[in-house]
């Protein structure tokens, strides 16, 4: 199947997940808190792009999945905004937090998917941690 | 990475920075992501590969000049992965393919400028404008460069302007993806919507 996506073209293996395919680890959606296989979803492959090997499938969202994740997430919006904001941003802190902690796991796994040097990866996760980091001095750079 | 291109105003110092990359590339260690030793890695999908190397065909069939040819090696042992090698083209256009598009990949294509303004004049036509930087030892050319490119990110002396979590992150024109930028404070405006409050409280 040929997706043409603006002025890129990408090109999809297409796969459809079944009960009895021997299948390598498949990336699904993480909705409400857990990973939840959709049995029938199409998915593409995740390569290792050092060996050339399938390593994973990821599993595609659709219109109905993403439903469900707006509506779960409609759901929770209320509470999470009664919450102090000190307390939600201890929340998010906690998550910079694990971050750092699984830091080594999540730059293995960045480079096995995408194919760049540690190095790259690490630069990357330290980069682009938008609102969560806070500079060196511990101030909080969100206002 | 996303489309290399290394504007030098002149002919000197055109040559002068081809001489330079001609002694650096082959120097280059690709390997394995794992590899400490490795200065770069593979490229993302056996498919990419493909585009990238058709991306090099294409610029020079259009007349452009391949100088060091990426194309047609492999990392002994991981004869599968998706490798190329850097390739380094000279006399490429802005008319060119492989200038209009994103190749994504290890491909460094030299323009030829003979003024400032041809070499501004390069990134403001482009239609996209994502970042950009200027080497040089005149301020004035740094602050005109700065002031004139229309590109979201722009370094000075610095090559890869893309800047620490806490600003924005995002280019201009077709490199821009809807209103706001990422991180920084646009990040917070995208999670907030705003109340205005316009109030009196008079006495008695």
């Amino acid at each position: 199947m040929l997706l043409i996506v603006g002025s890129s073209v990408w090109h999809h293996q297409i796969y459809t997940i079944s009960k009895e395919d021997p299948m390598p680890r498949t990336i699904s959606q993480f909705i409400n808190g857990q990973s939840v296989t959709h049995i029938g979803a199409v998915t593409s492959p995740v390569y290792d792009p050092s060996t050339g090997q399938v390593q994973a499938r990821l599993e595609h969202g659709d219109a109905a999945i993403l439903a469900e994740v707006v509506a779960v997430a409609k759901a929770a919006q209320p509470a999470w905004a009664a919450i102090n904001p000190q307390r939600r941003a201890r929340v998010m802190f906690k998550f910079k937090a694990l971050i750092e902690e699984h830091r080594q796991e999540l730059v293995h796994l960045m480079s096995s998917e995408h194919g760049k040097l540690l190095d790259d990866s690490k630069s990357s996760r330290t980069s682009s941690p938008g609102p969560l980091a806070p500079p060196a001095s511990g101030a909080c750079p969100c206002r | 990475m996303s489309m290399p291109v290394i504007v030098p105003v002149g002919q000197k110092t055109a040559e002068a920075i081809r001489e330079r990359l001609l002694q650096e590339i082959p120097k280059l260690r690709i390997g394995v992501s794992t590899d400490p030793d490795a200065q770069m890695g593979p490229v993302v999908t056996a498919e990419h590969k493909k585009k990238i190397e058709g991306y090099i065909q294409l610029a020079i069939d259009e007349g452009a000049k391949l100088v060091i040819d990426g194309r047609g090696r492999s990392l002994p042992g991981h004869e599968e992965g998706f490798f190329l090698w850097p390739t380094l083209i000279d006399y490429a256009t802005p008319s060119m393919k492989s200038y209009q598009d994103e190749i994504f990949g290890p491909v460094l294509q030299i323009i030829r400028a003979e003024t400032f303004e041809e070499a501004l004049s390069y990134p403001n036509v482009h239609y996209q404008g994502n970042a950009v930087t200027v080497f040089t030892r005149n301020g004035d050319a740094a602050q005109r460069f700065v002031a004139e490119v229309t590109v979201g990110m722009v370094g000075v002396n610095f090559p890869m302007p893309t800047p620490v979590g806490y600003y924005s992150h995002g280019g201009w024109k077709d490199s821009a993806f809807g209103d706001l930028n990422q991180y920084g404070e646009d990040s917070i405006r995208f999670f907030t919507r705003t109340k205005v409050v316009t109030q009196r409280w008079p006495r008695g």
